[in-house]
């Protein structure tokens, strides 16, 4: 196991890297003429405008004097000195952050982290809670119900449903507001007084013994946690129903019914335990998706996430943010996936890490 | 579940079908050269009854009494450096910090009052502007204004001059010429700014520096102009050569000391390269308190605001009555108007197309003339109407059209059916034909929702040049289309057809529907002719355009400051951002030269209009372009937002002068 982790490990940067060069290398599909949009917002108001900002920003020079820049630096011509590079530990400017890809990050990766522990929770518990119902009373009414229920939801575009329960639960009933925190309360957690140990809001205003924080926090993620869940639900409940379904066929379900054990016994131990391998496969990359961010339900509720940030810098064709993120992107997706094989180990001992 | 669906499904529940009617009919009718008059039974299929629907009450709670807050879709700013600045989500921001020597007078936008200047005078032939600087002023660090720090921020502003800044303006004014680097360069004979001798570096700088003159001891600072520039407050009203800074605080923070030794060093920065990236010091009634990239700007009142004297009659005075200000983009018009429903913003963004959506609400409505009405007594909007935009939309023609190493916009190139020409647009009967073919009113009526008119010029309505009473030479007439096609190429235009593209960038609806219209229009003239529509990226765009590629698009431009010059040179001139691509025939551009650089050339309007006029007219003749619109503008607040007035030419209409503005429980 330790030998499968350290290989696995010791891969990651090779992925990263080969990931990075990917975008560099599609970033020579564009003219520097276009990547230097990303610096103009209107008509050039001024002749020769766009050619300084391509000398300016090196957007002329050869793909891999490029990347071999972003990877190493630069060395400032005032001062002498090697600036950037991300080996020096230095992502980069972002243009559309306005700040340092690190900075981004660091900004961002709190509130998409927040969402996705939150959602995490009632959206695998209760999917995989309603795809073990399903699985029991299969093809019975309970069972139908489900299916449609769990159809509607994969069907229903994010936006709309987003949409739907902004303006009735919000616009007019009131209830969960838009945003991470409001107005009042950011005052209190930008304060001096509020400690952020996490920058998870609700950790923190737990932390700081802030309840009235906490509750603006949470009501500030139930309309996301809600739009995620239920658009996920569906799909770990046909996952989880489809192999209940197979694992409650198995001969040992009929020997522990046979010893004697409770209904609930069979189906929660011996059926679900069985059945987890494609679950958390499945469970482990919604997972990983709501780290790297989720665009339209971070679009809609106005939360400052990783993913709308994302999006934001890929239609601007800022190359810097893109890259960063990116790598942020590629190590989360190989740990995660790390994260599940190791798993599978400890769930089902017959599968041997090595 | 069904509680959402529900009320998902409500959103979109279809009318209730009417019950198909069957009724005895007497007809008339000849068979045979027999007249008959018969009785017969049809089964009517009524139309449905229009429904009152009745209007879902919206109660927004009275939230936040202290805070104003503005959900902007005009997204972010790039820096809160004014000398940097030159887009509107900064430059409104930057205009409730700082202050310069004057501002508008409330709601005209060519009478100004002094602010941090007393009074000024101006020397006969316009070229040099002296101003009394105020006493008792300080900065919201605590430092006092003396002359000298106005001196300084123009003299930084124009050293600082980066590449497709805003000081080409200011330049302009004071050295005619467009950059400093140009300057430099002029300076010293050199070919490139590279090769400029540091001597010469240094005496570019003391160039500036006697153009900015401050005298602390008379309390003045002077402004030496290259020639007179009878613009010269409407440019000197804007942040980005306005706003005065804090030079001892300034130099404090490691931003240029005054040298010309060093200037270079803070020349052309990236925006996150200046001291004030993210921080502001300045005497206006607002300061920074916080700016978060993507999420939010929060400023605060100055509880130590100098002004204690309203600047006209029954403006502001003293501290601000609001003191917070929470400044978000929210790109999603859902969530927008979601806010604004829940009272938890004071005024939103609604682009046109959404606007009848708020209609119903309208509490109270007023117009451009001051007058207002009672809406809906249910309602909850404070709404202003029909404002007029200093923004117009033309669709650019391009007369000598790049085809070096191919362009598929014009598609085969040649005049046979498939293509266009280079020169295509160099016949003036195309042009007229183009115009003639756009049908204005359409436009106006269906892709504006009626909020805006038809453009007569590059001089927009209620400015100086615009030929009031004057009917735009070109409407929306088919048969004249026609004629004028017929006539284009000696004919071959008409005989052969074309293919040709039309761009406009993507995500901008307007554009694309005026694209459509345009194509509709001419593709009815003759079956022969297609245009295909289409939408670019931004990137595409901007590339497309720049390598002149682009046969036709339709663009816009927002002014810099609200004076004809800064319409006809962009568009006409051959150096203008605009007219610089359309690749006029040099007699042709000499002329629109000519006219121009003579308008700039007088101070006084009796002098300058008549010019402006004449250009007005032979824009429309020469049929430059197709001058198609110019957007009226709507602005939505909470009814508990009192002392708004519009003055089209503030940044953001809604928040450049929150000073003006209180909150009070309706």
């Amino acid at each position: 196991m330790t030998t499968y982790i350290a290989r696995r490990l010791l891969i990651l940067p090779v992925i990263v890297l080969g990931v990075t060069m990917l975008v560099f290398a599609m970033l020579s599909l564009l003219t520097p003429y276009e990547r230097a949009s990303l610096y103009v917002q209107d008509i050039p108001k001024r002749q020769g405008a766009i050619e300084g900002i391509i000398e300016k920003y090196g957007l002329n020079d050869p793909i891999y004097v490029q990347y071999w820049k972003w990877m190493v630096g630069q060395r400032d011509e005032d001062t002498g000195e090697i600036v950037g590079g991300v080996l020096r530990g230095n992502l980069g400017w972002s243009q559309t952050g306005k700040s340092s890809v690190m900075v981004v990050i660091g900004r961002r990766l709190p509130a998409t982290a927040e969402l996705a522990l939150w959602a995490a929770v009632p959206m695998i518990g209760i999917g995989i809670a309603l795809g073990v119902v399903s699985a029991v009373h299969h093809n019975k009414l309970t069972d139908q119900i489900l299916r449609v229920f769990s159809i509607v939801g994969w069907s229903i575009p994010t936006f709309v449903f987003g949409l739907g329960v902004l303006m009735f639960l919000y616009a007019r009933l009131g209830w969960f507001p838009p945003g991470r925190l409001s107005d009042w309360a950011a005052q209190i957690v930008q304060a001096d007084a509020f400690t952020q140990y996490t920058h998870l809001n609700t950790v923190d205003a737990l932390l700081n013994l802030r309840f009235d924080v906490f509750w603006d926090a949470l009501k500030h993620l139930i309309l996301p946690v809600t739009t995620l869940a239920y658009l996920n639900w569906a799909y770990l409940l046909r996952v989880t129903r489809s192999s209940m379904l197979d694992t409650l066929r198995q001969e040992y379900m009929t020997t522990a019914r046979a010893k004697g054990l409770t209904e609930a016994m069979v189906i929660w131990k011996h059926g679900l335990v069985n059945a987890l391998i494609p679950i958390i496969t499945i469970g482990g990359l919604i997972l990983i998706g709501l780290l790297n961010g989720v665009v339209i339900t971070e679009t809609i509720f106005n939360y400052p996430g990783m993913g709308s940030f994302l999006a934001q810098a890929a239609l601007s064709l800022d190359v810097v943010s893109v890259l960063g993120i990116t790598l942020f992107s590629s190590t989360v997706l190989v740990m995660g996936n790390l994260l599940v094989d190791v798993l599978y180990g400890f769930v089902d001992p017959r599968i041997r890490l090595r | 579940m069904a509680v959402i669906v529900g009320v998902l499904l409500s959103a979109c529940a279809p009318l209730a079908a009417p019950t198909p009617e069957v009724i005895e009919v007497e007809v008339t009718r000849e068979v045979a050269g027999e007249t008959r008059t018969e009785t017969i039974i049809v089964t009517a299929t009524p139309q449905p009854e229009p429904t009152e629907e009745p209007l879902e009450q919206i109660s927004p709670d009275f939230k936040n009494p202290d805070t104003y807050v503005v959900i902007t879709g005009a997204g972010e700013p790039e820096t809160m450096d004014p000398a940097w600045t030159y887009e509107t989500a900064g430059g409104a921001v930057q205009d409730n910090i700082y202050e310069g020597m004057i501002w508008f007078n409330k709601d005209r936008t060519d009478e100004f009052v002094p602010v941090l200047a007393t009074d000024w005078e101006v020397n006969e032939d316009g070229t040099e502007w002296t101003f009394h600087i105020r006493e008792g002023v300080t900065f919201h660090e605590g430092g006092t204004l003396e002359p000298h720090d106005a001196a300084y921020s123009l003299q930084r502003a124009l050293l600082q001059d980066r590449i497709d800044g805003p000081h080409w303006m200011t330049l302009e004014a004071f050295f005619g010429l467009y950059t400093i680097e140009d300057l430099a360069m002029s300076i010293s004979g050199a070919d490139s700014f590279e090769d400029v001798s540091d001597a010469d570096l240094a005496a570019t700088c003391e160039m500036i520096k006697e153009a900015v003159v401050a005298d602390d001891e008379a309390g003045t600072v002077t402004y030496k102009l290259h020639a007179a520039t009878p613009w010269f407050l409407s440019m000197l009203v804007n942040t980005f050569m306005g706003s005065v800074l804090d030079q001892e605080w300034m130099v404090e923070n490691g931003a240029w000391d005054g040298s010309c030794d060093t200037w270079v060093d803070y020349h052309n920065p990236a925006a996150q390269d200046t001291i004030l990236f993210d921080r502001a010091n300045g005497t206006g009634p607002y300061m920074l308190d916080h700016w978060t990239p993507g999420e939010e700007i929060v400023l605060v009142a100055n509880e130590n605001y100098w002004n204690t004297e309203p600047m006209w009659e029954g403006g502001p005075s003293g501290v601000p009555s609001i003191k917070r200000v929470l400044i978000k983009n929210i790109n999603e018009w859902g969530t927008r108007r979601a806010m604004f429903e829940a009272g938890d913003a004071d005024t939103i963004y609604v682009p046109s197309q959404y606007r009848p959506q708020l209609e119903p609400y309208y509490k109270t409505v007023c117009y451009p003339d001051g007058s207002c009405e009672e809406g809906n007594p249910d309602g909850y909007i404070l709404a202003y109407r029909d404002m007029p935009v200093p923004a117009m939309t033309p669709a650019q023609f391009n007369w000598n059209i790049n085809v070096e190493g191919g362009n598929p916009y014009v598609g085969s190139g040649e005049l046979d059916g498939n293509g266009i020409p280079p020169d295509f647009f160099s016949d003036i009967h195309v042009r007229k034909a183009f115009n003639y073919c756009f049908d204005f009113e359409t436009m106006i009526k269906e892709a504006l929702n009626g909020e805006g008119m038809q453009a007569q010029g590059p001089i927009i309505a209620g400015m100086m040049g615009y030929r009031e009473g004057e009917p735009p030479l070109f409407s929306y007439d088919l048969a004249k289309c026609e004629e004028e096609f017929k006539q284009a190429f000696d004919g071959q235009v008409w005989d052969n057809g074309f293919y040709m593209q039309l761009a406009y960038n993507t995500g901008n609806d307007t554009r694309r529907l005026a694209s459509e219209i345009l194509k509709a229009g001419i593709e009815t003239v003759n079956p022969d002719f297609n245009i295909s529509v289409v939408g670019m990226p931004w990137p595409v765009l901007l590339n497309s355009r720049r390598a002149r590629k682009l046969p036709i698009y339709v663009g816009g431009w927002l002014e810099d400051f609200h004076d004809p010059h800064n319409w006809v040179h962009p568009f006409l001139h051959s150096q203008g951002a605009y007219g610089r691509v359309i690749n006029m025939p040099e007699d042709v551009a000499a002329e629109f030269d000519a006219l121009i650089e003579e308008a700039a050339s007088y101070t006084t309007v009796e002098e300058r209009r008549p010019i402006y006029e004449e250009i007005q007219l032979k824009a429309q003749e020469e049929a430059v372009v197709i001058w198609m619109y110019q957007p009226v503008g709507r602005y939505h607040f909470q009814e508990s937002i009192k002392g708004f007035y519009f003055n089209p030419a503030y940044q953001a209409k809604t928040y450049s002068y929150i000073y003006a503005l209180s909150k009070e429980a309706p």
